[in-house]
Protein backbone atom coordinates (compact mmCIF):
# COMPACT_ATOMS: atom_id res chain seq x y z
CA UNK A 1 0.00 0.00 0.00
CA UNK A 2 0.95 3.61 -1.04
CA UNK A 3 1.93 5.64 2.16
CA UNK A 4 -0.33 8.34 3.07
CA UNK A 5 1.04 12.00 3.42
CA UNK A 6 -0.11 14.78 5.11
CA UNK A 7 0.23 17.38 2.12
CA UNK A 8 -1.11 20.78 4.00
CA UNK A 9 -2.59 21.87 7.36
CA UNK A 10 -3.15 25.88 8.16
CA UNK A 11 -5.44 26.86 11.25
CA UNK A 12 -7.55 30.08 10.55
CA UNK A 13 -9.70 32.86 13.28
CA UNK A 14 -11.81 34.99 12.68
CA UNK A 15 -9.18 37.87 12.12
CA UNK A 16 -8.43 36.48 8.72
CA UNK A 17 -12.36 36.46 7.64
CA UNK A 18 -13.02 40.23 6.85
CA UNK A 19 -9.87 39.76 4.16
CA UNK A 20 -11.18 36.46 2.56
CA UNK A 21 -12.27 36.51 -0.95
CA UNK A 22 -14.44 33.09 -1.34
CA UNK A 23 -16.98 33.94 -3.68
CA UNK A 24 -20.11 36.26 -3.16
CA UNK A 25 -22.15 34.09 -1.08
CA UNK A 26 -19.37 33.95 1.40
CA UNK A 27 -20.67 36.75 3.66
CA UNK A 28 -23.56 35.21 3.89
CA UNK A 29 -22.53 31.09 5.27
CA UNK A 30 -22.52 30.78 9.47
CA UNK A 31 -19.35 31.34 11.47
CA UNK A 32 -18.58 27.18 11.22
CA UNK A 33 -18.79 27.41 7.59
CA UNK A 34 -16.89 30.29 6.58
CA UNK A 35 -13.93 29.48 9.31
CA UNK A 36 -14.33 25.71 8.00
CA UNK A 37 -13.72 27.16 3.85
CA UNK A 38 -11.66 29.55 4.71
CA UNK A 39 -9.23 26.84 6.29
CA UNK A 40 -9.47 24.66 3.27
CA UNK A 41 -8.76 27.67 0.87
CA UNK A 42 -5.91 28.43 3.03
CA UNK A 43 -4.49 24.76 2.50
CA UNK A 44 -3.60 25.99 -1.47
CA UNK A 45 -4.20 22.49 -2.20
CA UNK A 46 -4.36 21.90 -5.75
CA UNK A 47 -7.46 19.61 -5.52
CA UNK A 48 -7.74 19.29 -9.45
CA UNK A 49 -4.84 16.94 -9.61
CA UNK A 50 -7.35 14.29 -8.03
CA UNK A 51 -11.34 13.43 -9.21
CA UNK A 52 -13.63 15.12 -7.45
CA UNK A 53 -15.38 12.14 -6.72
CA UNK A 54 -12.15 10.36 -5.16
CA UNK A 55 -11.53 13.16 -2.69
CA UNK A 56 -13.71 12.73 0.95
CA UNK A 57 -13.88 15.39 3.77
CA UNK A 58 -14.00 14.59 6.95
CA UNK A 59 -14.79 17.17 9.52
CA UNK A 60 -15.12 17.22 13.49
CA UNK A 61 -17.12 20.10 15.01
CA UNK A 62 -16.34 20.72 19.02
CA UNK A 63 -19.60 21.86 19.86
CA UNK A 64 -21.97 20.89 17.15
CA UNK A 65 -23.50 23.19 15.41
CA UNK A 66 -24.89 24.69 18.88
CA UNK A 67 -23.51 28.46 18.14
CA UNK A 68 -25.73 28.98 14.58
CA UNK A 69 -28.22 27.10 16.83
CA UNK A 70 -28.78 29.61 19.53
CA UNK A 71 -28.41 32.56 16.84
CA UNK A 72 -31.19 30.71 14.84
CA UNK A 73 -33.30 30.31 18.30
CA UNK A 74 -32.69 34.09 18.64
CA UNK A 75 -34.23 34.82 15.03
CA UNK A 76 -37.46 33.59 15.49
CA UNK A 77 -38.30 36.53 17.81
CA UNK A 78 -37.04 38.95 14.73
CA UNK A 79 -39.25 40.56 12.45
CA UNK A 80 -40.20 38.02 9.96
CA UNK A 81 -39.83 35.13 11.94
CA UNK A 82 -37.25 32.46 12.03
CA UNK A 83 -34.90 32.74 9.16
CA UNK A 84 -34.70 29.99 6.58
CA UNK A 85 -30.92 30.83 5.84
CA UNK A 86 -29.88 30.16 9.81
CA UNK A 87 -31.93 27.10 9.69
CA UNK A 88 -29.86 25.31 6.68
CA UNK A 89 -26.91 26.02 9.44
CA UNK A 90 -28.22 24.41 12.09
CA UNK A 91 -26.30 21.10 11.35
CA UNK A 92 -23.03 20.48 12.11
CA UNK A 93 -22.11 19.19 8.38
CA UNK A 94 -23.38 22.39 6.94
CA UNK A 95 -19.58 23.22 6.15
CA UNK A 96 -19.04 20.11 4.87
CA UNK A 97 -21.72 20.96 2.14
CA UNK A 98 -20.30 24.66 1.41
CA UNK A 99 -16.50 23.10 0.92
CA UNK A 100 -18.13 20.56 -1.21
CA UNK A 101 -19.76 22.77 -3.25
CA UNK A 102 -16.50 25.77 -3.38
CA UNK A 103 -14.36 22.85 -4.32
CA UNK A 104 -16.48 20.80 -6.27
CA UNK A 105 -15.65 17.79 -3.76
CA UNK A 106 -18.21 14.82 -4.41
CA UNK A 107 -16.35 11.70 -2.16
CA UNK A 108 -18.10 10.17 0.92
CA UNK A 109 -18.04 12.75 3.89
CA UNK A 110 -17.84 11.84 7.77
CA UNK A 111 -18.74 14.50 10.50
CA UNK A 112 -18.47 13.93 14.12
CA UNK A 113 -19.36 16.00 17.09
CA UNK A 114 -16.25 16.30 19.79
CA UNK A 115 -12.94 16.45 20.01
CA UNK A 116 -11.74 15.62 16.42
CA UNK A 117 -9.21 13.02 17.75
CA UNK A 118 -10.19 10.46 15.36
CA UNK A 119 -9.96 12.90 12.29
CA UNK A 120 -6.86 11.61 10.59
CA UNK A 121 -7.28 7.71 11.19
CA UNK A 122 -10.79 7.58 10.02
CA UNK A 123 -9.66 9.61 6.54
CA UNK A 124 -6.29 7.49 6.57
CA UNK A 125 -8.38 4.27 6.70
CA UNK A 126 -10.86 5.75 3.88
CA UNK A 127 -7.80 6.52 2.02
CA UNK A 128 -6.11 3.23 2.65
CA UNK A 129 -9.45 0.89 1.67
CA UNK A 130 -9.55 2.17 -1.21
CA UNK A 131 -12.96 4.27 -0.92
CA UNK A 132 -11.12 7.42 -1.94
CA UNK A 133 -7.55 8.96 -2.77
CA UNK A 134 -7.30 12.14 -0.75
CA UNK A 135 -9.24 13.41 2.05
CA UNK A 136 -10.01 17.03 3.49
CA UNK A 137 -9.64 17.26 7.22
CA UNK A 138 -11.54 19.58 9.06
CA UNK A 139 -11.98 20.67 12.84
CA UNK A 140 -13.83 23.75 14.02
CA UNK A 141 -13.66 25.15 17.52
CA UNK A 142 -16.95 27.07 17.21
CA UNK A 143 -18.50 28.23 21.05
CA UNK A 144 -20.13 32.05 20.69
CA UNK A 145 -20.02 34.16 24.25
CA UNK A 146 -23.73 33.03 24.60
CA UNK A 147 -23.07 29.62 24.01
CA UNK A 148 -20.03 29.61 26.25
CA UNK A 149 -22.01 31.12 29.09
CA UNK A 150 -25.11 28.59 28.66
CA UNK A 151 -22.55 25.40 28.44
CA UNK A 152 -19.98 26.60 30.40
CA UNK A 153 -16.96 26.34 28.23
CA UNK A 154 -14.54 29.10 26.83
CA UNK A 155 -15.44 31.37 24.03
CA UNK A 156 -13.44 29.92 21.13
CA UNK A 157 -13.94 30.88 17.16
CA UNK A 158 -11.33 28.76 15.03
CA UNK A 159 -10.72 26.34 12.45
CA UNK A 160 -7.83 24.17 11.10
CA UNK A 161 -7.56 21.91 7.88
CA UNK A 162 -5.38 19.16 6.35
CA UNK A 163 -4.81 17.21 3.45
CA UNK A 164 -4.33 13.94 3.17
CA UNK A 165 -3.30 12.05 0.11
CA UNK A 166 -1.50 8.59 -1.02
CA UNK A 167 2.08 9.79 -1.69
CA UNK A 168 2.23 7.96 -5.32
CA UNK A 169 -0.34 10.51 -6.95
CA UNK A 170 2.81 12.32 -6.86
CA UNK A 171 1.20 15.71 -5.23
CA UNK A 172 2.75 18.56 -4.92
CA UNK A 173 1.44 21.73 -3.11
CA UNK A 174 2.59 24.81 -1.30
CA UNK A 175 1.41 25.14 2.28
CA UNK A 176 -0.33 27.73 3.23
CA UNK A 177 -0.18 29.42 6.68
CA UNK A 178 0.80 26.43 8.27
CA UNK A 179 0.82 26.66 12.30
CA UNK B 1 -16.85 -4.68 2.88
CA UNK B 2 -13.93 -5.74 4.50
CA UNK B 3 -13.78 -9.07 6.39
CA UNK B 4 -14.91 -10.21 9.23
CA UNK B 5 -18.79 -10.28 7.90
CA UNK B 6 -20.75 -8.34 10.01
CA UNK B 7 -24.22 -9.11 11.83
CA UNK B 8 -27.18 -7.39 12.89
CA UNK B 9 -27.83 -9.10 16.58
CA UNK B 10 -30.40 -6.90 18.14
CA UNK B 11 -32.76 -3.73 17.32
CA UNK B 12 -34.40 -1.44 19.81
CA UNK B 13 -37.00 1.17 18.74
CA UNK B 14 -39.49 3.47 20.20
CA UNK B 15 -41.45 5.30 17.62
CA UNK B 16 -44.62 7.22 16.75
CA UNK B 17 -46.20 3.72 16.17
CA UNK B 18 -45.12 2.38 19.60
CA UNK B 19 -42.92 1.51 22.20
CA UNK B 20 -40.86 -1.28 21.27
CA UNK B 21 -39.80 -3.48 17.87
CA UNK B 22 -43.50 -5.58 17.51
CA UNK B 23 -45.41 -2.31 17.85
CA UNK B 24 -43.21 -1.00 14.77
CA UNK B 25 -43.18 -5.07 12.80
CA UNK B 26 -47.23 -4.69 13.10
CA UNK B 27 -47.54 -1.32 11.86
CA UNK B 28 -45.06 -2.37 8.60
CA UNK B 29 -47.85 -5.24 8.31
CA UNK B 30 -50.41 -3.44 7.91
CA UNK B 31 -49.11 -0.43 6.78
CA UNK B 32 -50.49 2.03 9.44
CA UNK B 33 -49.19 5.45 9.64
CA UNK B 34 -48.01 6.74 13.41
CA UNK B 35 -48.87 10.93 11.91
CA UNK B 36 -51.20 12.32 14.00
CA UNK B 37 -52.06 16.11 14.68
CA UNK B 38 -50.41 17.33 17.43
CA UNK B 39 -51.78 20.18 19.81
CA UNK B 40 -48.08 21.15 21.28
CA UNK B 41 -47.65 22.76 17.32
CA UNK B 42 -50.94 23.99 17.07
CA UNK B 43 -50.23 27.30 15.91
CA UNK B 44 -49.80 29.85 13.38
CA UNK B 45 -46.49 29.83 13.89
CA UNK B 46 -46.38 26.19 12.44
CA UNK B 47 -47.16 24.96 8.60
CA UNK B 48 -48.33 21.94 9.71
CA UNK B 49 -48.93 19.96 13.35
CA UNK B 50 -49.01 16.85 11.77
CA UNK B 51 -46.34 14.81 12.98
CA UNK B 52 -45.03 11.92 14.04
CA UNK B 53 -45.21 11.93 17.90
CA UNK B 54 -44.19 9.53 20.56
CA UNK B 55 -47.36 9.15 22.44
CA UNK B 56 -46.23 10.14 26.13
CA UNK B 57 -49.20 7.86 28.13
CA UNK B 58 -47.02 4.50 26.81
CA UNK B 59 -44.81 4.73 29.53
CA UNK B 60 -45.96 6.78 32.24
CA UNK B 61 -43.46 7.99 34.40
CA UNK B 62 -40.99 7.98 31.81
CA UNK B 63 -42.08 9.68 28.94
CA UNK B 64 -44.71 12.15 30.38
CA UNK B 65 -42.69 12.30 33.19
CA UNK B 66 -40.03 16.08 34.24
CA UNK B 67 -37.31 13.67 32.39
CA UNK B 68 -39.39 13.61 28.98
CA UNK B 69 -39.89 17.45 28.96
CA UNK B 70 -36.56 18.70 29.40
CA UNK B 71 -34.12 15.35 28.56
CA UNK B 72 -36.26 13.94 25.49
CA UNK B 73 -33.53 13.10 23.73
CA UNK B 74 -32.04 10.82 26.73
CA UNK B 75 -35.32 9.35 27.24
CA UNK B 76 -36.00 8.05 23.73
CA UNK B 77 -32.21 6.85 22.96
CA UNK B 78 -32.03 5.24 26.09
CA UNK B 79 -35.28 3.25 26.01
CA UNK B 80 -34.07 2.11 22.39
CA UNK B 81 -31.01 1.03 23.84
CA UNK B 82 -32.40 -0.83 26.85
CA UNK B 83 -34.28 -2.78 24.27
CA UNK B 84 -31.49 -3.79 21.77
CA UNK B 85 -29.38 -4.69 24.95
CA UNK B 86 -32.25 -6.77 26.28
CA UNK B 87 -32.34 -8.60 23.07
CA UNK B 88 -28.89 -9.63 22.67
CA UNK B 89 -27.97 -10.22 26.48
CA UNK B 90 -26.79 -13.65 26.33
CA UNK B 91 -24.25 -12.14 23.39
CA UNK B 92 -23.19 -9.13 25.43
CA UNK B 93 -22.53 -11.42 28.30
CA UNK B 94 -19.67 -13.16 26.92
CA UNK B 95 -17.85 -9.29 25.38
CA UNK B 96 -15.79 -7.74 28.21
CA UNK B 97 -17.28 -3.71 28.57
CA UNK B 98 -14.45 -2.66 27.13
CA UNK B 99 -14.65 -4.86 23.77
CA UNK B 100 -18.42 -2.96 23.09
CA UNK B 101 -17.91 0.18 21.18
CA UNK B 102 -20.56 2.98 21.06
CA UNK B 103 -22.19 5.28 17.78
CA UNK B 104 -24.57 7.79 18.55
CA UNK B 105 -26.38 8.93 15.51
CA UNK B 106 -28.31 12.39 15.55
CA UNK B 107 -28.73 15.96 14.06
CA UNK B 108 -30.14 17.94 16.97
CA UNK B 109 -29.13 15.90 20.00
CA UNK B 110 -31.32 17.50 23.51
CA UNK B 111 -32.13 20.50 21.38
CA UNK B 112 -35.18 21.20 23.71
CA UNK B 113 -33.00 22.26 26.77
CA UNK B 114 -31.30 25.11 24.42
CA UNK B 115 -35.15 26.25 24.10
CA UNK B 116 -35.48 26.42 27.69
CA UNK B 117 -31.88 27.94 28.78
CA UNK B 118 -32.77 30.14 26.48
CA UNK B 119 -36.39 30.89 28.37
CA UNK B 120 -35.13 31.17 31.56
CA UNK B 121 -37.45 27.54 31.82
CA UNK B 122 -36.15 24.87 34.47
CA UNK B 123 -33.37 22.85 33.13
CA UNK B 124 -31.67 20.09 34.81
CA UNK B 125 -28.00 19.17 34.29
CA UNK B 126 -28.53 16.21 32.35
CA UNK B 127 -30.99 17.47 30.37
CA UNK B 128 -28.49 20.89 29.68
CA UNK B 129 -25.34 18.31 29.31
CA UNK B 130 -26.94 16.60 26.40
CA UNK B 131 -27.44 19.53 24.24
CA UNK B 132 -23.95 17.96 23.50
CA UNK B 133 -24.39 15.11 21.25
CA UNK B 134 -20.87 13.54 22.21
CA UNK B 135 -21.60 14.21 26.24
CA UNK B 136 -24.98 12.29 25.23
CA UNK B 137 -23.06 9.62 23.58
CA UNK B 138 -20.65 9.45 26.86
CA UNK B 139 -23.29 9.12 28.83
CA UNK B 140 -25.25 6.44 26.98
CA UNK B 141 -22.13 4.28 26.70
CA UNK B 142 -21.93 5.05 30.45
CA UNK B 143 -24.96 4.22 31.49
CA UNK B 144 -25.44 0.66 28.89
CA UNK B 145 -21.63 -0.33 29.61
CA UNK B 146 -19.79 0.25 26.44
CA UNK B 147 -16.30 0.57 28.01
CA UNK B 148 -14.67 1.00 24.04
CA UNK B 149 -14.36 3.37 21.60
CA UNK B 150 -17.15 6.20 21.16
CA UNK B 151 -17.99 8.40 18.27
CA UNK B 152 -21.00 10.53 17.57
CA UNK B 153 -21.87 11.34 13.92
CA UNK B 154 -24.12 14.34 12.68
CA UNK B 155 -24.30 13.89 9.01
CA UNK B 156 -27.74 15.54 8.39
CA UNK B 157 -30.64 12.95 7.56
CA UNK B 158 -27.65 10.34 6.50
CA UNK B 159 -26.15 10.01 9.88
CA UNK B 160 -27.66 6.74 10.33
CA UNK B 161 -25.93 4.77 7.71
CA UNK B 162 -22.93 6.53 8.44
CA UNK B 163 -23.17 5.33 11.99
CA UNK B 164 -24.16 1.88 11.12
CA UNK B 165 -20.97 1.96 8.11
CA UNK B 166 -18.49 3.15 11.41
CA UNK B 167 -19.90 0.90 13.68
CA UNK B 168 -19.02 -1.94 11.03
CA UNK B 169 -15.48 -0.48 10.56
CA UNK B 170 -14.82 -0.07 14.37
CA UNK B 171 -15.44 -3.74 14.37
CA UNK B 172 -13.40 -4.77 11.11
CA UNK B 173 -10.60 -3.03 12.58
CA UNK B 174 -10.28 -4.78 15.21
CA UNK B 175 -11.08 -1.79 17.86
CA UNK B 176 -14.32 -3.93 19.24
CA UNK B 177 -16.37 -6.96 19.19
CA UNK B 178 -19.71 -5.58 19.48
CA UNK B 179 -21.33 -2.00 18.88
CA UNK B 180 -24.39 -0.18 20.01
CA UNK B 181 -25.55 2.31 17.24
CA UNK B 182 -28.13 4.44 18.60
CA UNK B 183 -30.01 7.11 16.74
CA UNK B 184 -32.34 9.72 18.00
CA UNK B 185 -34.03 12.70 17.31
CA UNK B 186 -36.93 14.47 18.76
CA UNK B 187 -39.72 16.85 18.25
CA UNK B 188 -39.47 20.07 19.23
CA UNK B 189 -39.95 24.13 18.51
CA UNK B 190 -37.01 24.30 17.23
CA UNK B 191 -36.88 21.69 14.16
CA UNK B 192 -40.46 23.16 13.71
CA UNK B 193 -39.76 26.41 12.94
CA UNK B 194 -36.93 25.78 10.69
CA UNK B 195 -39.04 23.75 8.47
CA UNK B 196 -41.83 25.99 8.92
CA UNK B 197 -39.33 28.50 7.53
CA UNK B 198 -38.43 26.83 4.55
CA UNK B 199 -42.03 26.09 3.29
CA UNK B 200 -40.84 22.57 3.75
CA UNK B 201 -44.16 20.72 5.72
CA UNK B 202 -47.22 19.17 4.42
CA UNK B 203 -50.08 20.97 6.26
CA UNK B 204 -52.07 17.49 5.81
CA UNK B 205 -49.13 14.87 6.79
CA UNK B 206 -46.38 13.67 4.21
CA UNK B 207 -48.00 11.88 0.98
CA UNK B 208 -44.34 10.24 0.49
CA UNK B 209 -44.13 9.89 -4.22
CA UNK B 210 -47.59 10.37 -4.05
CA UNK B 211 -48.70 12.76 -7.18
CA UNK B 212 -49.97 15.17 -4.31
CA UNK B 213 -46.86 15.41 -2.23
CA UNK B 214 -46.12 18.76 -0.77
CA UNK B 215 -43.93 18.38 2.11
CA UNK B 216 -42.56 16.51 4.90
CA UNK B 217 -43.54 15.52 8.57
CA UNK B 218 -41.48 15.76 10.88
CA UNK B 219 -40.83 12.77 13.50
CA UNK B 220 -39.18 11.72 16.65
CA UNK B 221 -37.74 7.93 17.69
CA UNK B 222 -35.03 6.25 19.54
CA UNK B 223 -33.35 3.25 17.82
CA UNK B 224 -31.04 0.86 18.37
CA UNK B 225 -29.27 -1.40 16.89
CA UNK B 226 -26.45 -4.10 18.54
CA UNK B 227 -23.66 -5.01 15.46
CA UNK B 228 -21.55 -7.87 16.21
CA UNK B 229 -19.19 -9.96 14.51
CA UNK B 230 -20.57 -13.25 12.70
CA UNK B 231 -18.91 -15.63 15.09
CA UNK B 232 -20.11 -13.71 18.46
CA UNK B 233 -23.66 -14.09 17.06
CA UNK B 234 -23.76 -16.84 14.75
CA UNK B 235 -27.59 -17.02 14.62
CA UNK B 236 -28.03 -13.55 13.70
CA UNK B 237 -29.06 -13.91 9.64
CA UNK B 238 -28.81 -9.84 8.53
CA UNK B 239 -25.44 -8.98 7.52
CA UNK B 240 -24.19 -5.56 7.27
CA UNK B 241 -23.17 -5.92 3.59
CA UNK B 242 -22.03 -2.71 1.34
CA UNK B 243 -21.96 0.79 2.42
CA UNK B 244 -21.38 4.17 0.09
CA UNK B 245 -21.11 7.81 0.37
CA UNK B 246 -21.09 10.82 -2.20
CA UNK B 247 -21.87 14.57 -1.85
CA UNK B 248 -23.94 16.21 -4.68
CA UNK B 249 -21.73 19.55 -4.60
CA UNK B 250 -24.97 21.21 -5.37
CA UNK B 251 -26.59 23.18 -3.03
CA UNK B 252 -27.06 23.38 0.63
CA UNK B 253 -30.66 22.72 1.39
CA UNK B 254 -31.96 21.44 -2.30
CA UNK B 255 -30.52 17.96 -3.37
CA UNK B 256 -29.13 17.45 -7.41
CA UNK B 257 -31.58 17.86 -9.76
CA UNK B 258 -30.40 14.62 -11.84
CA UNK B 259 -29.89 12.40 -8.62
CA UNK B 260 -26.22 11.60 -10.26
CA UNK B 261 -25.40 12.22 -6.57
CA UNK B 262 -27.53 9.61 -5.36
CA UNK B 263 -26.84 7.23 -7.72
CA UNK B 264 -23.09 7.72 -6.99
CA UNK B 265 -23.52 6.15 -3.36
CA UNK B 266 -25.96 3.44 -4.49
CA UNK B 267 -22.66 2.35 -6.74
CA UNK B 268 -20.31 2.63 -4.35
CA UNK B 269 -22.36 1.00 -2.00
CA UNK B 270 -23.00 -2.14 -4.56
CA UNK B 271 -18.64 -1.92 -5.32
CA UNK B 272 -18.48 -2.35 -1.44
CA UNK B 273 -20.55 -5.25 -1.43
CA UNK B 274 -19.20 -6.97 -4.50
CA UNK B 275 -22.86 -7.40 -6.26
CA UNK B 276 -24.33 -5.99 -8.85
CA UNK B 277 -27.38 -3.75 -9.12
CA UNK B 278 -29.56 -6.96 -9.97
CA UNK B 279 -29.16 -8.82 -7.12
CA UNK B 280 -30.88 -5.93 -4.98
CA UNK B 281 -34.40 -6.65 -4.78
CA UNK B 282 -36.01 -3.93 -2.40
CA UNK B 283 -34.94 -1.02 -1.93
CA UNK B 284 -35.93 1.25 1.50
CA UNK B 285 -36.12 4.72 -0.06
CA UNK B 286 -35.41 8.30 1.88
CA UNK B 287 -39.02 9.57 0.31
CA UNK B 288 -39.03 12.27 2.39
CA UNK B 289 -42.45 13.55 0.55
CA UNK B 290 -40.69 16.88 -0.65
CA UNK B 291 -40.70 17.17 -4.08
CA UNK B 292 -37.48 18.05 -4.86
CA UNK B 293 -36.58 14.64 -2.50
CA UNK B 294 -38.58 11.84 -4.15
CA UNK B 295 -38.23 13.42 -8.21
CA UNK B 296 -33.98 13.53 -7.55
CA UNK B 297 -34.59 9.67 -5.58
CA UNK B 298 -36.59 8.63 -8.88
CA UNK B 299 -34.17 9.82 -11.22
CA UNK B 300 -31.56 8.11 -9.40
CA UNK B 301 -32.93 4.68 -8.92
CA UNK B 302 -33.22 4.98 -12.90
CA UNK B 303 -29.53 5.86 -13.01
CA UNK B 304 -28.49 2.59 -11.25
CA UNK B 305 -31.55 0.09 -12.03
CA UNK B 306 -32.92 1.53 -15.94
CA UNK B 307 -36.45 0.73 -16.01
CA UNK B 308 -35.93 -2.59 -13.76
CA UNK B 309 -35.74 -0.98 -10.63
CA UNK B 310 -36.60 -3.72 -7.66
CA UNK B 311 -40.05 -3.09 -5.89
CA UNK B 312 -39.35 -0.32 -3.57
CA UNK B 313 -41.20 1.89 -0.38
CA UNK B 314 -40.88 4.30 2.34
CA UNK B 315 -41.64 4.48 5.78
CA UNK B 316 -42.01 8.43 6.20
CA UNK B 317 -45.58 8.50 5.94
CA UNK B 318 -45.01 6.08 8.89
CA UNK B 319 -43.12 7.21 10.87
CA UNK B 320 -42.52 10.86 10.04
CA UNK B 321 -38.80 12.27 9.21
CA UNK B 322 -36.82 11.19 12.20
CA UNK B 323 -33.70 13.46 11.25
CA UNK B 324 -30.93 11.64 12.71
CA UNK B 325 -32.69 8.47 13.63
CA UNK B 326 -34.12 7.95 10.36
CA UNK B 327 -31.13 5.87 8.91
CA UNK B 328 -31.03 3.83 11.94
CA UNK B 329 -35.23 2.86 12.40
CA UNK B 330 -35.32 2.52 8.87
CA UNK B 331 -32.76 0.25 8.84
CA UNK B 332 -34.38 -1.77 11.69
CA UNK B 333 -37.47 -1.79 9.45
CA UNK B 334 -35.36 -3.41 6.53
CA UNK B 335 -34.29 -5.99 9.41
CA UNK B 336 -38.32 -6.44 9.92
CA UNK B 337 -38.74 -7.31 6.66
CA UNK B 338 -36.29 -9.39 6.08
CA UNK B 339 -36.62 -11.63 9.08
CA UNK B 340 -40.33 -11.96 8.74
CA UNK B 341 -40.36 -12.25 4.65
CA UNK B 342 -42.34 -9.18 3.59
CA UNK B 343 -41.67 -6.13 1.52
CA UNK B 344 -43.24 -3.14 3.43
CA UNK B 345 -45.98 -0.86 2.18
CA UNK B 346 -45.73 2.91 1.53
CA UNK B 347 -48.22 4.40 3.93
CA UNK B 348 -50.04 7.40 3.11
CA UNK B 349 -49.13 7.00 -0.88
CA UNK B 350 -52.64 7.01 -2.94
CA UNK B 351 -51.30 7.39 -6.60
CA UNK B 352 -47.08 7.40 -7.24
CA UNK B 353 -46.32 10.47 -8.98
CA UNK B 354 -45.08 10.62 -12.51
CA UNK B 355 -41.58 9.68 -12.91
CA UNK B 356 -41.46 7.33 -9.50
CA UNK B 357 -40.67 3.78 -10.03
CA UNK B 358 -43.51 1.70 -11.29
CA UNK B 359 -42.74 -0.86 -8.92
CA UNK B 360 -43.09 1.00 -5.88
CA UNK B 361 -45.58 -0.47 -3.13
CA UNK B 362 -48.48 0.99 -1.96
CA UNK B 363 -49.27 -1.98 0.17
CA UNK B 364 -47.19 -4.33 1.72
CA UNK B 365 -46.89 -7.96 0.41
CA UNK B 366 -44.82 -11.20 1.00
CA UNK B 367 -41.79 -12.20 -0.11
CA UNK B 368 -38.13 -13.32 1.09
CA UNK B 369 -35.38 -10.67 1.04
CA UNK B 370 -32.26 -11.41 0.09
CA UNK B 371 -30.41 -8.36 -0.39
CA UNK B 372 -32.08 -4.90 1.12
CA UNK B 373 -30.43 -1.43 -0.01
CA UNK B 374 -31.82 1.17 2.35
CA UNK B 375 -30.88 5.12 1.27
CA UNK B 376 -30.66 8.49 2.93
CA UNK B 377 -29.72 11.88 1.63
CA UNK B 378 -29.43 15.09 3.89
CA UNK B 379 -28.98 18.98 3.47
CA UNK B 380 -25.24 19.63 2.61
CA UNK B 381 -25.85 17.50 -0.53
CA UNK B 382 -25.33 14.22 1.27
CA UNK B 383 -25.87 11.09 0.16
CA UNK B 384 -25.79 6.95 1.89
CA UNK B 385 -26.84 3.82 0.64
CA UNK B 386 -26.74 0.36 3.03
CA UNK B 387 -26.68 -2.80 1.85
CA UNK B 388 -28.34 -5.39 3.73
CA UNK B 389 -27.84 -9.47 3.23
CA UNK B 390 -29.53 -11.84 4.68
CA UNK B 391 -27.95 -15.18 4.65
Amino acid sequence: MNKISEIAKCVVDETQLPSARLGPRFGRLDLQSRLALLAVASLQADFEKFSGDRIGICLAASAGSLTTDLNFWKSRKETGGPSPTLFAYTLPSAAIGEIAIHFKLTGPNLCFVGDGKNLFAEATDMISCGEIDACVCVFCEIVSPGLAEMISVPAVAKASAAFLARESNHFSTVPGNSP
Amino acid sequence: MREPEIVIAGCGAVSAVGWGVKPLLDALKKNSSGLRACERFNSPKFQSHIVGAVQKEWRSGILSGPDFLENPAWCLAGEALAQACASTKEILAKISSQRIALVLSTTKANIPALERLSENLPCGESARRHLRADLLAEDLAKKFGAGGTIQTVSLACVSGLVAISQAAKAIQRGEADAVFVVGVDCLSEFVMSGFTALKALDPTGCRPFDANRCGLSPGEAGAAIVLARRDISPDSKIKIAGFGGSNDANHLTGPSRDGSGLAAAIRRALDSAKISAAKIDFVHAHGTGTGYNDTMESLALKLVFGENCPPMSGSKGMLGHTLGAAGVIETVCCVLAMQNDFLPGTPRMDSPADGVPKNILREPRAGKLEKALKLNTGFGGVNGALILSNE
